[in-house]
């Protein structure tokens, strides 16, 4: 009898004890520590957008006039140095530069706020990809809220982001982003397919292949 | 401790950090403990194409919370926990060892555990002590048939850290030693003790589908950390070495652990180490040199456990002098931490 017994024992101690111990330990951890709200998944999917293009396309509204952008983030080859940033192009022929390597400036850009206000605004894919990421390892529980944009739901997302606020709105399901906001001044985006096209007509653009000093904003004529 | 305290006092070397020198043990939280904290106070978060927490395994911070739930700081039951599982697995590798190698060579290799250059690794928020522990403990239920304990300290090997799966191999050796003359009911619970610590890894992806709805979220993350593995790895860990060691000099102490670990690994062989160990343990140095560098190796490399067998089995006057300089080592290991990670 006390074999047979000892049978059991073992029987339920390794045989049901240790998969019992493991489903223990799972649902440990899936109450012991805290899991992602939905909304800061949606936030990792417009990361995951943001750094899947280059190109943005943006229709800018300040002070009551729209202003169309195309905005290409990328490599940049400048004065013989290689640079990572952010190349505007807006309607009312206004190019913006501002390109770094490392931590380092190529193109000293210092812009006043509100050129900064339009870079931004214009929703440059990886600039935006960092302000999103930055957020999100903030972990702050008023990072994503719902909101509406051009009349349809939204999720908000305040990104941390000096010396103005500025509000990314994304589609609540999958994260696609529709729209920035800053103070009064609004803009619809769109992840645009670089084509070889496009690349080309941007990479032309003087600002890319005048002598690395000088400013980096330039009105065209 | 000691050396954390000193550098709490001096504020000295400052490398990175700063913050960390206002806590007395602040600098033995630093680097990788920063993450685990992170983990335990918000849960997981994949950002893509960044730094993120999900390349850093569940257990260990699973138990920072709980500490924190039962009433510590997180750090404060990090510092105990790493503590105690250290002090613990020095008696559980003299304990396993004396059936290996001898009580006198056993006992050395708990001396030089204690004092191994790399251990304050063991005393810092990390979950090295806590796998070490684990994997030693296991194979010593294991040989004393104590099925389910070894298949839940194999569970907890692999949850803490994935090279804790390789803990299987010895497992497997243990089970497989007697397996026709077991009880048909013992024969399961050996067979269950091998698969817990697979188990437990597909536990862990289980649970990173469920909270960040990927299952690959632990190697996308290891990726932009850059850690992704190849087979053509281990040969680029050393042709694109001295290319590594300009920008990254304290390589060079990452390499000279990985040949001490290989040596100590003869030394272990020689002494009758078996061979499933020390499988175990080349599997743990050689795996992560996947990544195409010897980055990390010295810290890794701790849990190969054969290690310690083979410096216990030189001759005591040997290991005396070994114990100095190691514990000389380990004094200029911690209070460099500030300058580069382990």
């Amino acid at each position: 009898v006390r074999n047979a017994g000892d049978k059991r024992a073992r029987l339920l101690a390794g045989g049901l004890g240790a998969p019992l111990a493991l489903l223990v330990g799972a649902v440990l951890l899936v109450l012991v520590l805290p899991r992602p709200t939905h909304r800061q998944l949606v936030a990792t999917e417009t990361a995951r957008w943001l750094i899947r293009y280059r190109l943005t396309s943006s229709s800018e509204r300040l002070g009551g006039r729209v202003l169309h952008g195309l905005c290409l983030s990328s490599w940049f080859q400048l004065g013989g140095e290689r640079g990572r940033g952010d190349l505007l192009v807006l309607g009312d022929a206004t190019v913006l530069l501002d390109v770094r390597a490392g931590r380092r400036h190529l193109r000293r850009v210092r812009f006043p706020p509100a050129v900064a206000r339009r870079l931004d605004l214009a929703g440059c894919p990886r600039r935006l990809a960092a302000l999103v990421d930055d957020s999100l390892q903030s972990y702050s529980p008023r990072f994503v809220t719902p909101a509406a944009f051009a009349g349809s739901a939204a999720l908000a997302l305040r990104l941390r982001h000096q010396p103005y606020e500025l509000i990314l709105y994304v589609n609540p399901r999958n994260g696609y982003p529709y729209g920035l906001r800053s103070g009064s001044a609004t803009s619809t985006i769109s992840l645009e397919r670089l084509t070889p096209r496009k690349l080309a007509r941007l990479q032309a653009e003087p600002i890319l292949h005048r002598p690395a000093a000088g400013a980096a904003s330039r009105p065209k004529p | 401790v000691s050396a954390s305290v000193y550098l709490h006092w001096a504020r000295s070397p400052k490398g990175f950090f700063k913050p960390e020198f206002h806590r007395f043990y602040g600098v033995l939280a630093s680097w990788d403990g920063v993450w685990y904290e992170r983990i335990a106070r918000h849960g997981y978060l994949l950002v893509p194409g960044r730094f993120s927490n999900p390349a850093f395994f569940p257990f260990y911070p699973t138990l920072l919370r709980l500490g924190h739930l039962a009433g510590s700081g997180y750090t404060a039951a990090g510092l105990v926990l790493s503590n105690v599982c250290f002090l613990v697995a020095i008696f559980a590798v003299i304990e396993l060892g004396q059936g290996y190698v001898g009580a006198e060579r056993a006992e050395q290799a708990g001396l030089l555990l204690a004092v191994f250059p790399m251990g304050f690794v063991f005393s810092m928020v990390y979950p090295q002590s806590l796998v070490l522990a684990s994997v030693v403990l296991a194979l010593l239920a294991a040989h004393r048939r104590h099925w389910a304990w070894a298949a839940l300290l194999a569970a907890v090997a692999t949850l803490a850290r994935p090279e804790g799966v390789f803990v299987a191999l010895p497992l497997l050796a243990a089970a497989s030693s007697g397996f026709r003359r077991a009880a048909g009911a013992e024969r399961g619970a050996r067979i269950v003790a091998v698969a817990a610590a697979p188990l437990a890894l597909v536990a862990v992806a289980l649970y990173f589908a469920w909270t960040l709805h990927d299952p690959f979220a632990w190697s996308r993350a290891e990726q932009a950390w850059g850690r992704s593995f190849a087979a053509s790895g281990p040969l680029h860990a050393f042709t694109r070495f001295s290319a590594q060691l300009a920008v990254h000099p304290w390589l060079s102490r990452d390499l000279a652990f990985l040949l001490i670990y290989l040596a100590t690994l003869v030394l272990a062989y020689r002494s009758g180490v078996p061979r499933a160990w020390l499988v175990f343990a080349l599997l743990i140095i050689l795996v992560p040199l996947g990544s195409g560098s010897v980055e990390s190796i010295a810290r890794l490399g701790l849990l190969a456990v054969p290690v310690y067998w083979g410096l216990g089995s030189l001759p005591p006057r040997a290991v005396k002098t070994v114990a100095v300089c190691s514990l000389g080592l380990l004094i200029g290991g911690t209070v460099t931490l500030p300058l580069a990670f382990p």
